[in-house]
C-alpha cells in the first residue's frame, strides 16, 4: 500500500492584511503516485493550498498559518523553500517567469544543476524531460521564441527535470492547445506510474475535461473549504461543480441532464464513454436513421464588403521565424469568428497586423480595416474601427478606481463628456456599475478581466479582438464575458476571439479560422470546421466533446454536429421519447 | 530576437569562450576605458569595442538606447565638463593651454561668469567617449554570455552565492521588463494614450499610465522571479554549472593571460609615467 506523502492537519491560512481566509480547516491526505485535482472556482484557494505544500506560505507569503502542512515527512513549517525544491516542484501559472536561461536546453538544466547533480545526470533528467514535454529538436532555441503554450510545457520540463516526489502544477493547462492539454496529462500520468510521483493539479474550470479522465481523485474546494472529495465519477455525478460555477465535462453535463428522463442513465466522463453509452442507449442504427440535419442557424452577415481584408500578409521575425506565411482572408461586418490554432501558429501576431502594433515584412501586403490600410497608418487613427485586448489584460490596468479606468481612453481623446452616456452603458452591459467607485487593487481577478475588456469597449471600436479571453477564468466567469462579447456583436460590433477553449468556440462563434506554422488552414462554419478531425487534429485541436460525440454516432457525412450541450439534449431526449 | 540587454545565442568565437575569459578579458577592457582620458589611446579601445560587438553580432537595434544614453548623460557631462576650470588637475595637457577658456558667458542673478576651458573641453570628450565604450563592452558580455554560464563561471571561482543571486535577477528582470513595457505601451496606445507633447510637464503627466503599470509588473515581477529562482532550488548548493560544457580551453588561457599581462602593463605606465592621462 502506498504511503501518504501529503498530510495537510487542519490548516488555516489568513493572507498577511486580508481579512478573509483563504484556507479554512483543511484536512488532506494525498498518496505517493496518485494524480489529484483541487478544483475550484476563481478564488477558491487553490493557488493557496499549492503554495502551502513547498512552503511558499507561509516562507515568502505571510499570514496567520495553522496547522500542519508534511510533505515526504517534512513539516513545511520547518524547512526552507529551497529544501523543499528538492522534493516538491510546482509549476506557476505564468510560465514567462518561471524560465531563467537563454536556451530551452539550458533551462530545463537549471533546477538540476541547482541541485548540485552530476554533469552526466543532468544531461540525462534534460534529455529525458524535452522529449517527455514534447520540446526535442528546440533545445538551443531561447524560450522567448516560443509560444507561450510551448513556456508551460517548458516550465514542466524544468520541474519535472528535478524529478520531486510531488509535483504540483497552478492551471498549468491554461494556455496549452487542446492537444498539448492532452500530451501534458498523458505525460504527467507516466510520470506518477513510472516514477511514483505525487501529481497534484490545481483547475479552475476551463480543463475539467482534459483532467478528468487522467486524475483519480478530484478534491473540490470553495472559499477555502474542501467541500468534497472522491473520484472523478462520484464528483461529477453530482449537480457540485455546476452548483460552484466550475461546470463538467459536456458529456457528464450532458447525461446528467438526460437523468431526469432516465435516472438510471450513468454518467461518462470521457468522449470514449459517452460513445459507448449513446449506443447502447439508442441501439443506434435504429433510432438516429430519421434524423436529419438541423436547419442552420445561419449569422446575417452582409458578404460583400469586407470589413477587414488582408492579403498575402508574411511576417518574418528578426532571427528568420517565419510567424506568418501569406495570410489572406476577409472578414464582414457584424460576424463573431473564433481564430483557433496550436501554441505557436500565428494567431496573436495575425491579430497585432490587424491593429497595426506589427508591420508587414514582405512589401505586397495588405491589411486593409474599413478601408484604411493599417499598413500605413498610426495606430491612433485606426483604434476607433479595431481595437485589441491583449492576453492578460488585467496587468495593464493603471487607474485607481473601475469608473476612471473605463473613463480613461475618452477622456484622452477629450470625448469623455459626449460619450459618458456610453461608458455607464458599458458599465452595465459588463455587470460593473456596482463597483464603478471600487478600488481596482481590491477587485478578484475575473472583475479585473472584465474591466480590462470594458476599457477597450468603451472607447467604441467597430470590430475587437479579443486574445484568450477566459484564460485563468472558472466557468462561470467565462460564460459571462462571451455573453457580454455575444451582445456587443448584436450590438452590430465584430468580435475576433483568440482562443484556446474549443467549447466557447462552439457555442459562441459562428466562423472558425484554424491556423497552422502562419497559415489558414480551414476556414467555415463552426459546425463543417468541428467535423474536419483529420486536419484540426494536425492544427493540434481537439474538436468540443459533444462534437466529438455527435461525430462519433451520426458519422462525419451524418450532418448531425452538436455545438452545445443543449442541442444535443433536444435531439437525444428525442432520440429517448420516441 | 533577444530584446535589449538579453543574451543571443549564436555561436562566435566570443560567444565560444569560458566565461571567466569573458570576465577577465571584458573587464580588463573596463578598467582601461575607465582609466584613460587620452583620446588617442581611447580611440583604439573604442574600435576593439565595436569590432567585438560586430564579431558577436550584437543586435543592431541596441544601438539605438547607446544613442538615448549618450544624449541622456550630455547634460551632466556638460557641466562636468565646464567645472573643470583648475589646470593643476591635467598631467599632460600643458596648464597654460589646459586653462585656456574656449568660451565664457556671465550667469543671469549671480554675476560671476563660467566658461569651458580647453582642458574641460577634453575631459568632457573623453568621458562622452568612455560611456560609449563601457556601454558597448557590456552590450557585447551580455549578448555572448548566458545567465547560467555566467553563474557557472563565478560559482567556480567562489563568488557567494548571494552575489550571484543578484547578478541572475539583474539578467532576468531586464529583459523581461522590456517585454513588459512593450506589451503595456502597446496596450495603453490602443486605448488612445500618446506623449503628443514637447512640453516636459505634459510628458510628465502623460507618462503616468505607462509609468503606473510599468512600477507594479517591476515590483510583481522581482517577486516572481524570486519565488520561481527558489522552486527551482536556486542556492540549495554552493555550486552550479551549465549544460554547456565549460572548459578552459587554451584559447581561454592565451586571452586571460594576455589581458592580465596587457592590463598590467597598461596600467604600470598609466600610473607611473602618465601614459593615457590628460
Amino acid at each position: 500500500m502506498n504511503k501518504n506523502v501529503v498530510e495537510i492537519d487542519n490548516l488555516s491560512f489568513k493572507y498577511l492584511g486580508q481579512n478573509e481566509s483563504a484556507l479554512r480547516d483543511v484536512n488532506l491526505k494525498i498518496k505517493q503516485g496518485e494524480i489529484v485535482a483541487i478544483v475550484g472556482p476563481t478564488g477558491a484557494g487553490k493557488s493557496s493550498l499549492l503554495r502551502t505544500l513547498n512552503g511558499l506560505v507561509p516562507h515568502e507569503f505571510p499570514g496567520s498559518f495553522e496547522g500542519n502542512v508534511i510533505v515526504c515527512g517534512l513539516n513545511t513549517k520547518e524547512h526552507t523553500i529551497s529544501e523543499l525544491a528538492r522534493h516538491v516542484g510546482i509549476v506557476l501559472e505564468n510560465p514567462s517567469t518561471q524560465i531563467f536561461s537563454p536556451t530551452i536546453e539550458e533551462d530545463v538544466a537549471f533546477g538540476p544543476a541547482n541541485l548540485g547533480l552530476s554533469f552526466n545526470e543532468i544531461v540525462e533528467r534534460v534529455k529525458f524531460s524535452l522529449e517527455a514535454c514534447r520540446l526535442k529538436g528546440l533545445e538551443s532555441r531561447s524560450p522567448h521564441e516560443i509560444s507561450g503554450g510551448q513556456q508551460q510545457a517548458l516550465a514542466i520540463a524544468g520541474v519535472l527535470a528535478m524529478r520531486p516526489s510531488v509535483l504540483a502544477l497552478d492551471e498549468v493547462l491554461a494556455m496549452l492547445d487542446p492537444v498539448g492539454k492532452e500530451l501534458v496529462m498523458s505525460i504527467l500520468t507516466k510520470i506518477a506510474s513510472e516514477q511514483k510521483s505525487t501529481i497534484i493539479l490545481a483547475e479552475s474550470g476551463a480543463d475539467i475535461e482534459s483532467i478528468a479522465k487522467f486524475v483519480r481523485k478530484i478534491i473540490v474546494l470553495n472559499r477555502g473549504e474542501v467541500l468534497k472529495e472522491g473520484t472523478p465519477r462520484q464528483i461529477l455525478s453530482s449537480q457540485l461543480l455546476d452548483e460552484i460555477g466550475v461546470g463538467s465535462p459536456q458529456v457528464s453535463e450532458l447525461f446528467l441532464k438526460l437523468r431526469k428522463l432516465d435516472p438510471n442513465l450513468p454518467i461518462p466522463i470521457t468522449v470514449e464513454e459517452a460513445i459507448e453509452y449513446s449506443k447502447k442507449l439508442f441501439m443506434l442504427t435504429k433510432k438516429i436513421k430519421g434524423m436529419t440535419r438541423q436547419p442552420e442557424m445561419e449569422q446575417k452577415i452582409e458578404k460583400r464588403n469586407p470589413a477587414i481584408m488582408v492579403r498575402n500578409l508574411w511576417h518574418v521575425y528578426e532571427g528568420g521565424v517565419e510567424a506568418l506565411k501569406g495570410v489572406s482572408l476577409n472578414i464582414y461586418p457584424g460576424e463573431m469568428i473564433a481564430i483557433i490554432g496550436q501554441n505557436g501558429s500565428g494567431k496573436t501576431t495575425l491579430a497585432y497586423h490587424l491593429v497595426g502594433l506589427l508591420k508587414p515584412t514582405n512589401p505586397d501586403a495588405k491589411v486593409i480595416v474599413d478601408g484604411i490600410d493599417v499598413t500605413k497608418s498610426k495606430i491612433g487613427a485606426i483604434t476607433q474601427r479595431i481595437n485589441y485586448v491583449f492576453q492578460n489584460p488585467d496587468e495593464k490596468l493603471f487607474c485607481e478606481k473601475v469608473f476612471d479606468e473605463i473613463s480613461f481612453g475618452l477622456k484622452f481623446r477629450g470625448r469623455f463628456d459626449a460619450e459618458k452616456e456610453n461608458i455607464l452603458k458599458t458599465l452595465k452591459l459588463f455587470g460593473l456599475e456596482d463597483y464603478r467607485d471600487e478600488y481596482i487593487a481590491k477587485l478578484p481577478r475575473n472583475l479585473k478581466r472584465l474591466l480590462a475588456i470594458a476599457a477597450i469597449a468603451a472607447l467604441g471600436p467597430k470590430h475587437m479582438i479579443i486574445d484568450e479571453p477566459t484564460t485563468g477564468l472558472d466557468n462561470k466567469t467565462s460564460e459571462k464575458v462571451l455573453n457580454i462579447l455575444s451582445k456587443l456583436n448584436s450590438q452590430g460590433h465584430t468580435v475576433i476571439v483568440i482562443t484556446h477553449n474549443m467549447n466557447i468556440v462552439a457555442k459562441y462563434c459562428k466562423r472558425v479560422l484554424v491556423m497552422k506554422d502562419g497559415k489558414i488552414i480551414i476556414d467555415g462554419p463552426t459546425k463543417d470546421v468541428f467535423t474536419e478531425v483529420g486536419i484540426l487534429k494536425e492544427a493540434y485541436i481537439t474538436p468540443p466533446q459533444i462534437a466529438q460525440l455527435s461525430v462519433s454516432i451520426f458519422g462525419r457525412d451524418g450532418g448531425m454536429v452538436f455545438l452545445s450541450v443543449e442541442e444535443a439534449l433536444d435531439c437525444f431526449a428525442r432520440l429517448m421519447e420516441g | 530576437m533577444p530584446v535589449w540587454l538579453e543574451y543571443n545565442p549564436k555561436n562566435t568565437v566570443i560567444h565560444r569562450l569560458h566565461p571567466i575569459t569573458k570576465i577577465i578579458f571584458f573587464g580588463s577592457l573596463t578598467v582601461l576605458a575607465g582609466f584613460y582620458w587620452d583620446l588617442r589611446y581611447m580611440a583604439p579601445l573604442a574600435l576593439i569595442a565595436v569590432l567585438l560587438a560586430y564579431i558577436s553580432k550584437v543586435p543592431k537595434s541596441w544601438f539605438l538606447p547607446l544613442g538615448v544614453i549618450l544624449l541622456g548623460a550630455t547634460p551632466f557631462n556638460m557641466i562636468m565638463s565646464i567645472v573643470q576650470t583648475n589646470p593643476e588637475l591635467f598631467r599632460v595637457i600643458p596648464r597654460d593651454i589646459a586653462g585656456e577658456y574656449l568660451f565664457q558667458f556671465q550667469l543671469p542673478l549671480l554675476g560671476s561668469k563660467i566658461g569651458l576651458t580647453i582642458g574641460g573641453a577634453f575631459w568632457g570628450t573623453a568621458a562622452i567617449f568612455r560611456l560609449a565604450i563601457l556601454v558597448i563592452l557590456v552590450y557585447t558580455f551580455i549578448s555572448t554570455t548566458s545567465i547560467s554560464e555566467l553563474i557557472a563561471g563565478l560559482s567556480k571561482i567562489k563568488v557567494p552565492m548571494s552575489l550571484l543571486y543578484v547578478f541572475m535577477v539583474a539578467y532576468k528582470l531586464v529583459p523581461h521588463l522590456f517585454r513588459t513595457v512593450w506589451a503595456i505601451l502597446s496596450a495603453q496606445r490602443l486605448r488612445g494614450w500618446e506623449i503628443g507633447t514637447k512640453n516636459p510637464i505634459k510628458i510628465f503627466k502623460r507618462l503616468a499610465p505607462v509609468t503606473y503599470p510599468i512600477i507594479f509588473r517591476t515590483m510583481a515581477i522581482i517577486d516572481e522571479v524570486n519565488i520561481a529562482s527558489q522552486i527551482r532550488a536556486f542556492g540549495s548548493t554552493k555550486t552550479s554549472f551549465s549544460i554547456k560544457i565549460l572548459r578552459f580551453r587554451a584559447v581561454d588561457i592565451i586571452i586571460s593571460v594576455l589581458s592580465l599581462s596587457i592590463l598590467a602593463i597598461c596600467l604600470y605606465y598609466l600610473f607611473i609615467f602618465g601614459y593615457g592621462l590628460i
